[in-house]
């Protein structure tokens, strides 16, 4: 429990350089995404080139939150997922091939959100680890086909990070393996911090949707 | 942990940009999601949880998060109380006026 603490300590101290309030680069062009605001976002189970079994329902179960946090309805993503493959469509693959008009007509949703998992799980080299998530996303609005909104999300975890001796280091490597066993997927947390970034951050992320209140 | 860490990131984020609450209750449906996807968890379990959820939000004035009670619904269907489903399914209409295609369709084959 106590390394728990200490890893969430060091993400609140790295969070505000992560998410960078003050220096951020250039602003996305929003002009389709704000004449095509939608109110409601499909998601799609995401494809997955990281060949990890468990990415993409782990992917899914972190998505909703920072999406509806954003002020978005977003379709119940578990039975989406169920209804698809009942009705034929087994995998991701296939839910991602299903032309727009279809989705709009089953879900009648304003926008789909496609995801592609590029990296997912822990690399371990001798005396550390590196975890990864990364993905790609798009925004695609069902009644026209174009794309609203198009992004990427990262986030990485280094068993040794910050400690240059080679007790830290060690030390390092054997906390990380107490959390892999203790967390059922360590990935999953990354996958939070790195849709958080990815949807929240001003002037790349998601435009505020209809049920997120207007500052005053 | 990685609640937390959601938490931490909201909040940062918040600072930035507008309002430092969340909008929902999120008690356990999004691990809820994953255990009907990865077939982990007991549906009957995730009724209790998410129905626990749902109370919570109710005496503390807060609302519950869009999908949830579409989910809740899934979980009486396979639990076969397709009543109860179909009740949820309406509540999810009701709350998320963005549900309703979804919904009839799904309350459609339990109410034909």
């Amino acid at each position: 429990v106590r390394a728990l603490g200490r890893v969430a300590r060091a993400a609140l101290a790295l969070g505000p350089l992560a998410l960078g309030c003050a220096s951020e680069p250039e602003s996305y062009d929003y002009s389709t995404y704000v004449a095509h605001l939608p109110r409601s976002i499909l998601v799609l189970p995401p494809l997955d080139l990281s060949l990890e079994v468990e990415a993409p329902y782990r992917w899914l179960s972190t998505i909703t939150y920072p999406l509806a946090e954003r002020g978005y309805y977003v379709f119940p993503v578990a039975l989406v997922d169920l209804y698809m493959k009942e009705n034929g469509l087994p995998t991701p693959h296939e839910m991602h091939d299903v032309p727009l008009a279809k989705l709009a007509e089953i879900f009648g949703c304003d926008a789909v959100l496609y995801v592609t998992i590029t990296e997912w799980g822990t690399s371990y080299r001798v005396i550390s680890s590196d975890t990864t998530v990364a993905f790609d996303a798009r925004l695609v609005d069902a009644a026209t086909g174009l794309e609203l909104w198009s992004g990427s999300g990262q986030a990485v975890e280094s068993s040794s990070s910050g400690s240059s001796d080679i007790f830290s280091m060690l030390a390092g490597a054997v906390t990380q393996q107490i959390l892999s066993t203790t967390i059922a997927d360590p990935s999953t947390g990354l996958a939070r911090q790195a849709n958080a970034r990815m949807i929240w951050t001003e002037g790349q992320g998601l435009l505020p949707g209809p049920y997120l209140p207007v500052p005053e | 942990v990685s609640r937390i860490l959601g938490l931490a990131l909201l909040a940062l984020a918040a600072s930035c940009a507008s309002g430092p609450e969340e909008l929902y209750l999120w008690g356990s449906y999004e691990e809820c999601v994953w255990g009907t996807c990865s077939g982990e968890a007991a549906a009957a379990e995730e009724i209790r949880l998410l129905a626990e959820d749902v109370e919570r939000a109710r005496s503390e004035g807060q609302k519950d998060p869009p999908g949830l009670h579409a989910h809740l619904g899934y979980l009486y269907l396979v639990t076969g109380n397709p009543e109860s489903a179909a009740s949820e399914f309406r509540t999810e209409k009701e709350l998320w006026p963005e549900s309703a295609v979804f919904m009839d369709r799904l309350l459609e084959k339990l109410e034909p």
